[in-house]
């Protein structure tokens, strides 16, 4: 055996060991939807905790006065929750459009906090940190700039935080606002569902287990002034505030039926510094947490260390190499010595990726349709590839930071109008 | 008007494009049709106090132009169904043969051709037995014993001539691994990539079985097929098969010879053929092999020849025996001219020069050196037989693990289906 039939071996331990836990996780996450179907949530609470609304925005003129407008017309009492646009060092103009907001709702706890490049304009983490300062909320709730929730969003959210003391924060789920614009974002509406029935769905149902996604959840206020606001290093601070949560005791559950609708990238170009961001901010997060995966407190976030440990370092690596000696092979430069390796393996493969994700974007209605079947057999070859891209160039980026000692930059993803 | 033109423009060159395509992928490929038949009907095969046989000079004539030869002895009971043969042969040597009138009278109702022939020279001053249409050179008797430079400076010499030839060779069934072989394999693919079309020679086995029998055809088929694979294996292709001409009338190697369709004929005066009711097919390229005298003088000849040249001779001598071919000006048939197969286990096809192994071009166009082919071969052995780490059990869990997820899966998408469907109609 040579090396090449090691990383042969190497990567198809890796990808079906992530096939199995994918396996088992939409499996739990379809379990756990037919489980909230049959819940009753109450429209009207006992009492309603103060929530402080954190949006932070930076030059997203373009959408939030939508959100901005959407966020005031939750149903939930108005003098019960303030919204905290921070208006992060724009430079177009959302000050603007935030002050003729605030004209327009006069009465409304609708603040606006403007920074400048010496307060602000260090990302979402130190904008977000700048809100908690000035919010007053028990309970604070956070809204890209770029979200249209729905009216009972936050009241879902509240109330299942609130019925349930062991419970740090709530999530609730996002749906792709602009789906339809083209193929690219066929692609992002089917993978946001996929991720959160299977990953999110599936965690909570099987090991109490979730990740903030950064957007649409509420959190306990004296969880976010304990672990002293969110870690400005950290570019995905949400996979990083998560963790946190978990190590001081609490649970992070997840509530699909609070849905926020917001805009994903609708260009490969944005789509990729997006998700570059993501992958080199969640390396970071494993990195750190490392560390604890031989510790107690660590709990459950031991299984999301792994996780991400294996999707960021081992799935995508182990697809990198698979594709390249499959095209490699093909070319007959490099020929391989395992035997018993048959192509009815790779297409079991194919089918259970595709049927695991139509099992997934089932939960949703009108979403299993013929259009998207073949989009799912098309992301196989296509988008899945895409990732992997995106993923060595994350992590290429991370260990370039880490040598030159760059200090991480916070990608804000470019909205259209 | 203008778009429906342009449409049928476009279809125009992309039907072209099509045939253009297909002519250069597709390589042309003689067809085999039903052959003609004929009947020979003989009492004698010889005239009396003759040497000459004359129901296989007759044989031979009818092989030569690729027909199907039924031969029946004169009898009363002679063929029903007539019909069936193109032409039929009457070989009626003896003065007295009282099966003749009945004979005549069955013949009545045959609408065809009818040739009696009565004496030798009948038959011998036919047309067609001093007719030559194909004339090939045959590099004879080339066995791994030979002087493997001078055989490559045999080849050189043709090469140099232009000459396109066969190459007999014998067939190896035992020691196939020494390294004598590998330096003769390797002389003959570069007689191969030199204008040499290999023709494998029948084994000559004059072992008699213990009743005094002669050797049975099995055993002989079964060294050829080993003869056959051994050459393949060092890729020599063999697209005919050499054989005596008495070999013919024996019904053991019957089935062996039907394995080509491409026989050169050692040419035998003295066969003995005493045989009823046999059958002989019709072979695409029946060529005889004769001497350069024989040829001159139109001695033993048919239609198509095949000139030989002794191998196993200095170099001298060998090309002194080609330019004589050459100052003949005897016109040479290039021995890519013919379309032939041959099929022991493994199927060679010859498709006018190019080499098909099991429908897999293996034309050499140009030398394979011993170092080379060592390479090729270990390349594909490892590739046959690399496998060193089997993950055929550790596939079948993983396949039943997920035909598991997959039925599983199916499961929730109709229960998903179901509900959404109550959703509706809610």
């Amino acid at each position: 055996m040579n090396i090449l039939d090691y990383l042969v071996i190497y990567s198809l331990v890796v990808i079906w060991i992530t096939i199995f836990m994918n396996v088992i996780l939409v499996i739990a996450g379809y379990m756990y939807y037919s489980k909230v179907n049959k819940e009753y949530m109450d429209e009207e609470l006992e009492s309603y905790p103060f929530v402080s609304i954190l949006v932070p925005a930076h030059n997203e003129a373009v959408v939030i006065k939508k959100t901005v407008i959407s966020l005031l017309e939750l149903d939930y009492p108005i003098d019960k929750y303030e919204i905290i646009v921070i208006n992060d060092n724009s430079s177009d103009n959302s000050k603007d459009v935030l002050e003729n907001l605030q004209k327009t709702y006069y009465g409304r706890n609708l603040i606006v906090i403007n920074t400048d490049n010496i307060i602000g304009g260090k990302g979402k983490s130190n904008a977000l940190n700048i809100g908690l300062q000035k919010s007053q909320g028990e309970i604070l709730a956070v809204y890209d700039a770029d979200n249209t929730p729905d009216k009972n969003a936050l009241k879902y959210l509240v109330q299942t935080l609130i019925k349930d003391k062991k419970l740090g924060a709530v999530i609730g789920k996002f749906r792709c606002r602009n789906k339809d614009v083209n193929l690219l974002t066929n692609f992002v509406n089917i993978e946001t569902l996929t991720y959160q029935w299977m990953a999110q769905a599936g965690r909570w149902y099987m090991l109490k287990l979730c990740t903030i996604p950064g957007t649409n959840f509420v959190v306990r206020r004296e969880v976010m002034e304990k672990m002293g606001g969110w870690d400005t290093k950290a570019i995905t601070e949400d996979t990083e505030v998560s963790f946190r949560i978990y190590r001081m005791g609490y649970k992070i559950k997840f509530m699909p039926l609070a849905v926020t609708y917001e805009q994903e990238p609708q260009t490969i170009k944005v789509w990729f510094k997006q998700r570059n961001r993501w992958a080199k901010g969640n390396i970071y997060v494993v990195i750190k947490n490392l560390k604890y995966l031989f510790g107690l407190e660590a709990g459950v976030t031991k299984f999301d260390i792994l996780y991400y440990t294996l999707v960021y370092f081992f799935f995508l690596s182990a697809s990198v190499i698979s594709d390249c000696i499959f095209l490699l092979g093909g070319a007959n430069l490099i020929e391989v010595h395992i035997g018993g390796y048959e192509t009815i393996l790779w297409f079991m493969a194919l089918l259970v990726f595709a049927l695991s994700v139509m099992v997934a974007v089932s939960t949703e209605k009108g979403e299993l349709n013929v259009k998207n079947v073949l989009i799912i057999f098309l992301s196989y070859f296509t988008y899945c590839k895409m990732w992997a891209i995106v993923s060595v160039a994350g992590f290429y980026n991370y260990i370039r930071d880490v040598v030159l000692k760059k200090e991480a930059k916070w990608y804000k993803t470019e909205r259209f109008s | 008007m203008i778009y429906m033109n342009k449409c049928f423009i476009y279809r125009v060159i992309t039907i072209l494009i099509c045939f253009i395509s297909a002519g250069y992928f597709i390589k042309p490929m003689k067809c085999y049709g039903e052959n003609d038949k004929v009947l020979i009907l003989y009492d004698r095969s010889m005239e009396y106090g003759s040497e000459k046989n004359l129901l296989s000079a007759l044989v031979k004539s009818q092989l030569s132009k690729e027909k199907e030869i039924k031969i029946d002895k004169i009898n009363i009971d002679n063929p029903k169904d007539l019909q069936q043969y193109n032409e039929i042969f009457i070989l009626n040597i003896e003065e007295e043969n009282h099966n003749i009138e009945a004979l005549k009278e069955k013949l009545k109702s045959y609408n065809g051709k009818i040739n009696w022939i009565k004496k030798a020279s009948e038959l011998l001053n036919r047309e067609e037995f001093k007719l030559k249409t194909k004339t090939y050179l045959y590099l004879d008797n080339v066995t791994p014993f030979n002087d493997l430079n001078n055989l490559i400076d045999e080849v050189d010499y043709l090469k140099d001539k232009g000459i396109k030839f066969f190459i007999e060779v014998a067939p190896v069934f035992v020691n196939e691994n020494l390294k004598a072989m590998g330096r003769f394999s390797e002389a003959l693919r570069y007689a191969q990539a030199n204008g040499g079309k290999v023709i494998l020679k029948f084994p000559i086995i004059n072992s008699k079985g213990v009743n005094g029998t002669d050797t049975g055809g099995k055993i002989i088929g079964d060294r050829l097929k080993e003869a056959f694979k051994n050459y393949t294996n060092y890729w020599i292709y063999p697209v005919g098969i050499n054989a005596d001409e008495d070999l013919l009338y024996r019904e053991d190697l019957k089935s062996i010879l039907e394995n080509t369709d491409t026989l050169f004929l050692n040419y035998k005066e003295d066969i003995n053929i005493d045989i009823d009711n046999y059958e002989i097919k019709a072979y695409s390229n029946f060529i005889q092999k004769v001497d350069l005298e024989d040829y001159i003088n139109d001695e033993k000849i048919r239609s198509k020849n095949a000139i030989k040249l002794e191998s196993n001779c200095n170099l001298e001598e060998f090309k002194s025996n080609v330019d004589k071919v050459l100052n003949k000006e005897i016109n040479l048939t290039p021995s890519t001219k013919i379309s032939s197969y041959i099929k022991f286990e493994s199927e060679i096809k010859n498709n006018y020069g190019s080499i098909f192994l099991n429908n897999q071009e293996v034309t050499q166009n140009r030398f394979i050196n011993a170092e080379e082919y060592e390479n090729a071969v270990n390349k594909t052995i490892n590739k046959e037989n690399p496998i060193k780490e089997d993950l055929t059990l550790t596939n079948r869990r993983l396949e039943i693990f997920s035909g598991a997820a997959l039925i599983i899966f199916i499961g929730i998408l109709i229960i998903s289906r179901n509900i959404e469907r109550k959703r509706f109609f809610k």
